[in-house]
């Protein structure tokens, strides 16, 4: 399964601004230079994890020395600051720790490609395409949902695993395979069960706007906004009870 | 219809609906007859109260409509929620799982809905 732009934006941007943060400024260059490194192993990439595989990729490369084909030297010597996370999909968590650098990175690139689909949506809205503009709001939801589940140890390469993580941050647990996400959610609080509800009409939007149910609604606009920010919001409040 | 006919259709659809899905029915029939049930609910609340609901477009609006009144309660996504089981029963577009999500949601505001109507 190829890796799905949102997984992408939130790799891309964390590595960038861990590796910022590590070294001051970026240059254009050397981020050009790593994202097209990371770019050429994605492909490869079909893992669970993504999030975290791909960055534990990254130093990895760099510690074999491999970076030097693709990176500048000043980026190398960069790459070779980053802690080692050692990810571990058999143990299904971090043989070393989880830095904060890296966990803030997480965060803070997934809240940035959020925004980025939240502006792209307004525009979208402005100029009418409104199936499209629903579509970045379920982008912007993909980017913060996946992320939280990086954060926590969680799968996050699907929309599978994006349900998984609703119920499990509505429930305090991920749910076991072939386990009834109904009777698990009748069990959740209901900031859990208002989760799972906003969730759902965000990512079905698309299809109920191609589909012709809101054609006469109007305010279509306000309410795909509010079933986003409301999924993300309640998504955050939720996984901080759960670190 | 009478308000009182629309709340008893609903009940029936609902039940009908779970025993569908919970017996391992069809579930396009079990989304549709839950759909169906928050449908005929919100019809009711919006005839007592005289608004507008015509159209697929309506139930969004009496949405909207409780949302004012109610600002605690996510009617807007518990309603948008329940309309997609409605697709469902056209294309059956959901995995058993995305379909729990969305009967959980339906329910909401099922409950909620006929909470808001009288008993007689």
């Amino acid at each position: 399964m190829e890796l799905r732009n949102e997984i992408k934006d939130v790799i891309l941007l964390a590595a960038q601004r861990s590796l910022s943060n590590t070294t001051g400024n970026f240059s254009a260059a050397d981020e050009a230079k790593l994202r097209a490194n990371l770019e050429a192993w994605i492909p490869l990439y079909t893992e669970r994890y993504p999030i975290l595989g791909l960055l534990s990729e990254l130093n990895a490369v760099a510690d074999a020395g491999h970076a030097a084909a693709v990176a500048t030297d000043v980026a190398l010597k960069r790459q070779r600051r980053i802690p080692n996370l050692g990810w571990d999909d058999e143990l299904g968590k971090f043989r070393t720790p989880l830095s904060d650098q890296w966990a803030n990175a997480i965060r803070e690139s997934a809240a940035e490609a959020s925004e980025e689909y939240f502006r792209k949506a307004s525009t979208y809205f402005e100029e009418n395409q409104r199936e499209l503009a629903t579509e970045c709001l379920c982008s912007a939801i993909i980017c913060s949902i996946a992320a939280t589940a990086a954060l926590l140890g969680w799968p996050h390469r699907d929309s599978d695993d994006d349900l998984r993580t609703v119920v499990a941050l509505a429930t305090g647990s991920l749910p076991a395979e072939g386990e009834s996400v109904y009777k698990l959610l009748q069990s959740a609080s209901q900031q859990g069960q208002a989760l799972n509800s906003a969730f759902a009409a965000a990512i079905g939007q698309p299809d109920a706007v191609r589909t012709g149910a809101y054609q006469e609604a109007g305010r279509t606009n306000d309410e795909a906004f509010l079933f986003a920010r409301t999924t993300i919001t309640l998504a955050d409040q939720l996984s901080r009870r759960l670190r | 219809m009478t308000p009182k006919d629309r709340l008893d259709t609903s009940l029936e659809f609902a039940q009908r609906s779970d025993q569908e899905f919970d017996n391992g029915g069809n579930t396009m029939i079990a989304a549709e007859l839950l759909w169906g049930a928050v449908a005929q609910t919100l019809i009711a609340v919006a005839a007592i109260n005289e608004w507008p609901c015509q159209g697929h477009s309506g139930y969004f609006q009496v949405a909207r409509l409780l949302a004012e009144q109610q600002p605690d309660v996510p009617w807007q996504s518990d309603i948008a929620a329940a309309d997609q089981l409605h697709r469902h029963f056209y294309n059956r577009n959901f995995s058993p799982a995305e379909l729990d999500s969305r009967r959980l949601a339906a329910q909401r505001s099922l409950h909620r809905a006929i909470a808001l109507l009288p008993t007689q």
